[in-house]
């Protein structure tokens, strides 16, 4: 019989003390050791190749170039002074800001309309979910004919009515908007669903509540119950809605090809990194663009903490 | 002002099933009724009716005479303390008291976020409104309270929100569905008390739903005991208790529950249990339920032609009096408890002893339907032997 094998059968309060770690030491070696995967896993996975990315934003790097220089914060000073990703910050900011407030009304809309049916709400909810599947880029020549300025049945419904026939597709000024209309169409369904969601978790004894404190009106029960107890489910939906916006490229890549002034964010890091093989650039111009997403993210995380957790 | 309050045929289906079948009850302005039955009796849904919550499917609700049928809940003036509280999660305990003011005094526009700061006259109703708040708010004794949310209050402490949220507009009727059943025991003792004061002292008509007998016998004026759907009685505690209408009804009144014995009344009304004759008499022949009380089962030592002889199994030991379980020794089995006073001289049965079983009190007689039967105990007391019934046999 060995040493060991006989120290084992001997109470663990009778061991000398100092003999093994203590408890406090021991469970920190264990807990550590559960924790090394998860660890590893985010260290490879995300955490390294964005130290990569930062590394790479301050050199001038080209794709397949031996030798790269340190350039210090030039990348990002010449992208600042930038007319054209200026411009593409402010399309990015532009198409946000029409995507995000639409997304979620649409969807709230969409989700209030179906929650109350009860046979045809699979209909509606499939329906809606359509355009959540297509994939964008083949469902883009779909829009590219409906937007046709000569054949494309829109162009056709504005003139039947009287209206004046719009270039949505090459005029500057409408560019923006219509690609965030095919975005809002995009995204209404999966808000949709997200929203139907939260709808269901509403106890139906709050409701009940509303209509004995006279607030049974339609207006009413939204104001009182719906709309505040929907408040985590809003700010979710906020948080994926403008995460998708801002990472907007399909759209521009099939219809505008990024011409006529549209380039979006994600386009113009596109544009410099694999047309242009600049990478260092487009490194640091990802780098801005994790920036801009990354102070969302904390905005509504710091809210969603603070605010909408009512228990 | 208390509201009178007629139920007329009230009749509810859902789908198929049929959850209230014609179930009239009145209940005069100021009085405390209690709603008991099983779970799944339909309880809450004859709540709701009344309340507005849901339409019935047939019959009329009445408040004051009058026919309330059509009315939304907030048009018929009553409050109802819902079993979960229902107090909105995102609002403080005083937003939640104050709600059902601010939709009767402000207009809807004034109620809006932010639309509604502009108009002239909503900050004085708010005024208005937080001392309405802030006296009932004394009245609970939950004044410390109001900027907290429900989430961080204890269970009793939203009991009392959710009160003070229905007494605020003073309501001419009061509905309760079940509200103690989320408090521990204690707790509950304390709010039955609460509430039956105040009842008293706002004189307002009450309908209460509980499962739970004790309150319904130690609050109320009067008891609907509700079986199935249908009123299988109605009336004040002790008529249930002395004189329940069904087999459900004394089933479910009473704590300890009533004893049952299978038995058979012979063409005299004589009643035998395995041919044994008990000590109880009814109007006619034919196969029947006795039900006793255990505080009006006595035993006592075994005796020659004893009508009933138990052995005993377990005794409960409850302070003031004892709870004796007994198999009874028939050839149909059966148990049968006896309530017995601590001081009595046979307080303290030992376990697997055989006593004699004699009746002190009033027997119920039900018949294969359930529906009560008039019954009489013939001889009381131990020792009396009918000789004439062990001839009989
Ligand atoms: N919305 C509904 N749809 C279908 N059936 C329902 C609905 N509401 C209640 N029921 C049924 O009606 C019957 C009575 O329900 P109710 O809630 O009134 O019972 P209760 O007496 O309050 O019971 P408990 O003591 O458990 O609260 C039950 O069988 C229930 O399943
Ligand atoms: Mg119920």
């Amino acid at each position: 019989m060995t040493a060991a094998a006989a120290l084992d059968k001997t109470p663990a309060l009778e061991r000398p003390a100092g003999f093994r770690p203590s408890r406090a030491v021991r469970e920190a070696l264990a807990g550590s050791l559960f924790a090394t995967p998860a660890v590893v896993l985010l260290l490879a996975t995300i955490l390294a190749p964005l130290i990569a990315l930062v590394v790479l934003s301050f050199t001038d790097y080209e794709l397949g170039a031996v030798d790269v220089r340190w350039l210090g914060g030039d990348n990002y000073r010449q992208a600042l002074g930038d007319p054209v990703f200026r411009r593409a910050v402010s399309n990015t900011l532009l198409y946000v800001a029409l995507v995000l407030p639409g997304g979620i009304l649409l969807g709230l809309l969409a989700a209030l309309a179906v929650h109350g049916r009860k046979k045809s709400r699979g209909f509606y909810e499939t329906a809606y979910f359509l355009p959540v599947t297509a994939t964008l880029i083949a469902m883009a020549a779909v829009w590219q004919f409906l937007l046709h300025p000569r054949i494309g049945p829109v162009n056709a419904v504005l003139k039947a009515v009287g209206l004046p026939e719009q270039a949505f597709l090459s005029e500057p000024s409408l560019l923006i908007p219509t690609l965030a209309f095919i975005g809002l169409w995009n995204v209404v369904g999966f808000n949709m669903v997200l929203f139907l969601a939260g709808l269901s978790g509403i106890p139906k004894d709050l409701y009940d509540a509303a209509e004995v404190d006279g607030a049974g009106g339609s207006v009413d029960r939204f104001l009182t119950v719906t709309w505040p107890m929907l408040a985590p489910t809003t700010l979710f939906v906020a948080v994926t809605t403008s995460i998708t916006a801002f990472k907007v490229f399909d759209t521009v890549a099939v219809l505008t090809g990024g011409k006529n002034g549209t380039e979006v964010l994600l386009y113009a890091i596109y544009l410099e990194g694999f047309q242009y093989f600049k990478m260092g650039y487009a490194a640091a111009l990802t780098v801005i663009f994790l920036l801009f997403l990354l102070v969302f993210s904390v905005f509504q995380a710091v809210k969603l903490d603070r605010r909408v957790h009512y228990t | 002002m208390p509201a009178s309050l007629k139920l007329d045929r009230i009749s509810k289906s859902f789908g198929t099933t049929k959850v209230l079948d014609e179930v009239d009850v009145e209940i005069r302005a100021g009085e405390f009724v209690s709603i008991v039955g099983a779970s799944g009796c339909g309880k809450s849904t004859l709540l709701r009716i009344i309340a507005g919550l849901e339409t019935q499917g047939a019959g009329h609700v009445r408040l004051d005479e009058v026919v309330v049928d059509a009315m939304a809940p907030r048009e018929r003036n009553v409050a109802v303390v819902f079993q979960n509280y229902a107090l909105y999660p995102h609002m403080t305990a005083f937003e939640n008291i104050a709600t059902p003011l601010a939709t009767s005094r402000l207009s809807l526009y004034e109620r809006l976020p932010v639309l509604g700061r502009l108009s002239r006259r909503r900050a004085k109703i708010r005024a208005g409104i937080a001392a309405d708040v802030a006296a009932v708010a004394a009245q609970l004794r939950i004044e410390a309270l109001l900027d907290r949310k429900p989430g961080q209050l204890s269970g009793g402490q939203r009991q009392r929100v959710a009160l003070a949220r229905a007494l605020v507009r003073r309501p001419s009727l009061f509905l309760m569905d079940e509200p103690l059943s989320n408090l521990d025991a204690q707790l509950r003792v304390h709010m039955r008390e609460e509430i039956t004061e105040l009842h008293s002292r706002l004189g307002a008509t009450f309908v209460y739903v509980t499962h739970d007998q004790v309150e319904a016998m130690t609050m109320s004026d009067r008891i609907v005991m509700m079986d199935k759907g249908r009123v299988a009685q109605i009336g004040s505690p002790s008529d249930l208790y002395d004189r329940p209408a069904t087999i459900a009804v004394a089933r479910f009144i009473g704590s300890p529950a009533m004893n049952f014995l299978p038995a058979a009344a012979d063409s005299s009304g004589a009643l035998f249990h395995a041919d044994r004759r008990l000590p109880v008499d009814t109007d006619r022949a034919g196969p029947v339920v006795v039900g006793l009380r255990p505080e009006n089962v006595a035993i006592g030592p075994v005796y020659e032609g004893a009508a009933l002889v138990g052995r005993i199994r377990r005794v409960e030991h409850h302070g003031h009096d004892r709870l004796v379980h007994l198999d009874l020794q028939s050839p149909l089995g059966g148990m049968l408890s006896a309530r017995v006073s601590a001081t009595d001289a046979l307080s303290d049965p030992a376990e697997g002893c055989f006593v004699a079983v004699d009746f002190t009190g009033p027997a119920h007689v039900f018949d294969g339907d359930g529906l009560r039967r008039t019954s009489k105990v013939v001889r009381l007391g131990f020792g009396r032997i009918d000789t004439a019934a062990e001839a009989a046999e």
